[in-house]
């Protein structure tokens, strides 16, 4: 039962030609003319680390990146550590640069950092200095809107979010998880087209987490932004996901790319789910060269 | 479940109200006091509405001190001052008594001497960090935007932190003679210094997240400094300038003594010395200190109470 996007197949890259990465054809989805949210041809990045004597040292953390993200697709990605989750997503964000190939986010490629992209952090990047009102409106004001039109745009998105109450309160007075609905609503608030999390959940607590999984499924299924999304949890990523996208270590590749067909919202107890977790599991084991009995104890 | 954390939250204020018995129950039991922000607030709290003969809440230190416990220490000094003296019996040329000294004191605010001395010294520190404060920010927040200002000022600020101000009061006497001028350079520079390293640690402490936050949001250039680095800086600024004037108050007193213009408070302990006035000696000594501690911990304390303590704590 696939709810979202076509399947592209081992062989995808190759059904697009034009520049700007347009789906001018394709075997599932040949209606639409659509420009991809993001389009990530061919990504290299080398980091280099200083040596002696004016040497350096290479050190490749991703290779060959290949794959494109439809418009409000949901994507995971998910790998051991030293597969370059982070800087993959750095480099969307545009904080870091690439060392070869092509990021484009609609159509357009990434020069640094821009308000086409919103970041969530796994440490909330709250302002401490402003309430959470000032920290959802921080980068409202080149959406021109007035103030009227802000206040009604924050109002909507506290209540997104569950803070109502919360408005004037500073970050240093809310819990992990409150914090982080804050700093997603803050994302939300310039409508960027694309959302980045990278391990959002992952400083919060297993209950808070939970709970900011099934609110956030909502608010994006009611957003209908395109998320880009790291964790290091198989659980978080299959329940989320329209797809998962598995990297190897060592440099980074994609190592294996899994469509997730279960129904929304998903049921975490169910066979079905357990059976579609387990099988992530298993490819993320492979991807890390690890003994694939050792999938079944992570979470 | 996502329910049940925002309700438990929700409560905040009431919250508060109950950990205060809680804290207390955790005292009487162990006989140690809490110590921490929130201890401090709720001791505050309850301090203000105890009276000198109610019931005396021993337990409570932190933050709000009881009125108890800041006169205690004073008086037990002065008795302590008043036994040694009657006891050693010393003449009071060396060692006067408080009661000597305390009319001393009452001479020089009759005589008008001790405002004469007030206002000079006032007016040098305050034309020091009048100038020193903004210099000082300037510079310091400029090595912390930019790289090469950084490398370029960096080994100085070192340089001029590692030496003691009172050492460039020579310098200083060389250049500007026995002047006001003198002085007023000197505490320019000791603020210059102190002020320009805790405005560029300040920028430097931001956490990277939060700029990159800002500019995801379109904010860079000069939006960026004044809506982040600025305010992310500000708790470190401001501590900055409470340090600057206890160092600068310092250097004052050192630079009155050596530099004898004519006035001021550090001046009137060399010059009572000089004339065999020990009484007047103490009183210098005891002015200068509790005007320390009022600026300090009074004036300034609020200024960072009324500005960063707000929001002061974790991201």
């Amino acid at each position: 039962m696939r709810l979202r996007g076509p399947s592209y197949g081992p062989n995808r890259a190759k059904e697009y030609s034009d520049d700007t990465g347009a789906v001018t054809s394709g075997p599932a989805d040949s209606v639409t003319t659509e420009v991809p949210a993001l389009v990530i041809r061919d990504l290299s990045k080398t980091f280099y680390t200083a040596m002696k004597f004016g040497d350096r040292r290479a050190t490749p953390a991703l290779e060959h990146i290949d794959f494109r993200v439809k418009r409000g697709e949901f994507v995971t990605v998910i790998g051991p550590s030293g597969s370059g989750k982070s800087t993959l997503l750095s480099i969307v964000a545009g904080f870091i640069q690439q060392s070869s190939g092509e990021v484009l986010v609609g159509g357009e490629p990434v020069r640094g950092p821009g308000p086409d992209r919103g970041v969530v952090f796994q440490e909330f990047a709250l302002f401490p200095w402003l309430d959470v009102t000032a920290n959802i409106r921080f980068g409202m004001s080149r959406r021109r809107l007035g103030r009227a039109a802000e206040m009604e745009v924050v109002e909507r998105l506290v209540k997104l979010v569950s803070l109502e109450g919360f408005e004037h309160y500073f970050p240093n007075r809310l819990s992990g998880g409150m914090k982080q609905r804050v700093a997603i609503a803050r994302a939300l608030a310039y409508d960027p087209e694309l959302l980045l999390m990278d391990e959002p959940f992952g400083a919060l607590d297993a209950q808070t987490r939970g709970a900011l999984q099934v609110q956030f499924e909502q608010i994006w299924q009611e957003s209908g932004k395109t998320v880009l999304f790291i964790t290091h949890s198989v659980r978080e990523a299959v329940y989320l996901s329209d797809r998962v996208l598995v990297l190897s270590a060592h440099p980074g590749r994609v190592h294996e790319e899994v469509w997730i067909d279960l129904q929304r919202p998903r049921a975490v107890m169910s066979d079905a789910f357990s059976l579609v977790e387990r099988n992530v599991a298993r490819v993320l084991a492979r991807a890390s060269g690890m003994n694939e009995a050792s999938a079944y104890t992570s979470d | 479940m996502y329910a049940t954390e925002a309700p438990s939250a929700r409560q905040g204020n009431h919250g508060r109200r109950r950990t205060s018995t809680q804290e207390r129950a955790v005292q009487v039991r162990t006989g140690f006091p809490l110590v921490g922000a929130g201890a401090g607030k709720t001791s505050r709290a309850e301090s203000s509405n105890l009276g000198l003969l109610g019931k005396v809440n021993w337990t409570v230190t932190t933050g709000g001190r009881s009125l108890l416990w800041t006169v205690l220490p004073i008086i037990l000094a002065f008795v302590v001052w008043q036994l040694t003296v009657s006891v050693l019996n010393y003449s009071p040329a060396i060692l006067p008594g408080p009661v000597a000294v305390l009319g001393a004191l009452g001479e020089e605010i009759s005589d008008g001497v001790l405002w004469t001395d007030l206002i000079a010294s006032f007016r040098r520190i305050l034309i020091g960090l009048l100038i020193g404060i903004p210099a000082g920010t300037v510079l310091g927040l400029s090595m912390g935007v930019s790289k090469y200002v950084e490398r370029l000022f960096s080994p100085l600020l070192n340089f001029g932190l590692a030496t003691p101000g009172v050492a460039l009061v020579p310098f200083a006497i060389l250049w500007f003679g026995l002047r006001d001028t003198t002085i007023i350079s000197i505490l320019v520079i000791e603020v210059v210094l102190v002020v320009m390293l805790s405005s560029w640690t300040g920028v430097r402490g931001i956490e990277p997240a939060l700029v990159n936050a800002a500019r995801t949001m379109g904010v860079d250039g000069l939006a960026l400094f004044r809506r982040v680095l600025l305010p992310g800086a500000l708790i470190s600024i401001i501590s900055g300038y409470r340090f600057a004037f206890s160092r600068a108050w310092r250097l004052l007193v050192g630079g009155e003594l050596l530099v004898g213009v004519g006035a001021g408070l550090g001046y009137r302990i060399s010059e009572s010395q000089n004339s065999f006035r020990a009484d007047r000696v103490y009183v210098g000594i005891i002015v200068i200190g509790i005007i320390g501690v009022l600026l300090e911990r009074v004036i300034l304390r609020s200024l960072e109470a009324l500005t960063v303590d707000r929001w002061r704590g974790t991201t």
